[in-house]
């Protein structure tokens, strides 16, 4: 009797120690897959600093190749994406595909702008040649996973050429 | 008494045996994942570090060039790391009162100038690796392109950063 007792209360403290363990080490887990996400987080974060300031950048490249002769921006094709060199002290506007730091994909579509009868910005109407509406696309993948920023600006013919 | 005795201490190390070792592999496990934790968190506090510097310094130095009128040629150097930028422009947004001032690396940190009075940009622990100014001229205004990298290290290795930005001189348009 008292060798059956002593048997099954130790097979019961073995059972406690198992369920024990195991909830300290499920525990663990899961903090270490928080911390895991939260490294991941940190990581996008710091991107998407990087990303918003290359859009920032955009467009204040288009103005400057606007300030160049709005030349260069009526010749450039429509609906088409364009990648952003800089070569020689200046921006310009090109069709060959570049990755900034190997990671970040920037594109910008240009648009044609229509007028409606009150002159302002429509979906159809009269094509206004000294507006251009720019889609800027900023996009990278982040573990497998793609995120992309973008944003619309317009760009006019400032000084009438 | 004495057969009872001998069966109960066998048992006993039995389960001392097993303790020990689940005690031993759970302890592995606990110190394993409390280290990849700190690790994690270093790592996650250095790049966090390295973007907000990069981020303040690159904002402030945007909002310099976009208040200024003109490049002081003379004292400015460009397309080199280090780079020197000098500006003609005025106190504040809201102080028209003319000022100079000078962006330039000290100590491996960015460096405002504003009349004579300067300050730091970036923390001491980032270090700033690549700081190039480029001058960007067209018939109608000036602008400049900003291109820095960032660094810092961690616990297992450096972790870098680069910021790109092109500002016009609003005040240069003509």
């Amino acid at each position: 009797m008292s060798n059956g007792k002593q048997s099954s209360h130790a097979g019961i403290s073995l059972v406690e120690i198992i369920v024990a363990v195991s909830i300290i080490s499920a525990t663990l887990f899961a903090l270490a897959a928080v911390s895991r996400i939260a490294f991941r987080s940190v990581n996008e974060a710091s991107h998407r600093i990087q990303g918003s300031f290359l859009l920032e950048e955009s467009f204040e490249a288009f103005k400057m190749i606007r300030d160049d002769g709005w030349a260069s921006i009526s010749s450039l094709p429509l609906d088409e994406e364009q990648f952003l060199v800089f070569s020689s002290g200046s921006w310009s506007a090109t069709t060959t595909e570049t990755l900034i730091d190997g990671l970040f994909r920037r594109t910008i579509t240009v648009r044609e702008v229509f007028r409606d009868p009150a002159d302002s910005i429509a979906l159809t109407g009269t094509s206004d040649p000294n507006t251009r509406r720019l889609n800027v696309h900023v996009e990278w993948d982040e573990r497998g996973k793609n995120i992309s920023l973008s944003t619309v600006t317009y760009i006019t013919n400032l000084f009438l050429e | 008494m004495k057969n009872f005795f001998r069966q109960k201490k066998g048992v006993t190390l039995l389960e001392t045996v097993l303790y020990v070792s689940i005690i031993a592999i759970v302890a592995a496990l606990v110190v394993q994942t409390i280290l990849s934790m700190f690790f994690a968190f270093s790592r996650a506090r250095d790049i966090r570090r390295v973007s907000l510097d990069g981020s303040f310094a690159l904002e402030r130095m945007t909002r310099e060039i976009r208040l200024a009128s003109a490049v002081r040629a003379g004292e400015s150097v460009f397309n080199v790391h280090p780079s020197v930028l000098s500006l003609d422009t005025v106190k504040s947004s809201s102080d028209a009162a003319p000022s100079v001032k000078k962006i330039y690396i000290q100590d491996d940190r960015i460096v405002l100038e504003e009349d004579g009075v300067s300050f730091y940009l970036t923390s001491p622990r980032a270090t700033t690796t690549s700081f190039i100014f480029r001058s960007i001229e067209t018939p109608h205004s000036n602008g400049i392109k900003i291109e820095i990298a960032l660094e810092t290290d961690s616990r297992k290795e450096t972790i870098s950063q680069s910021f790109y930005n092109s500002v016009i001189l609003r005040e240069s348009y003509k």
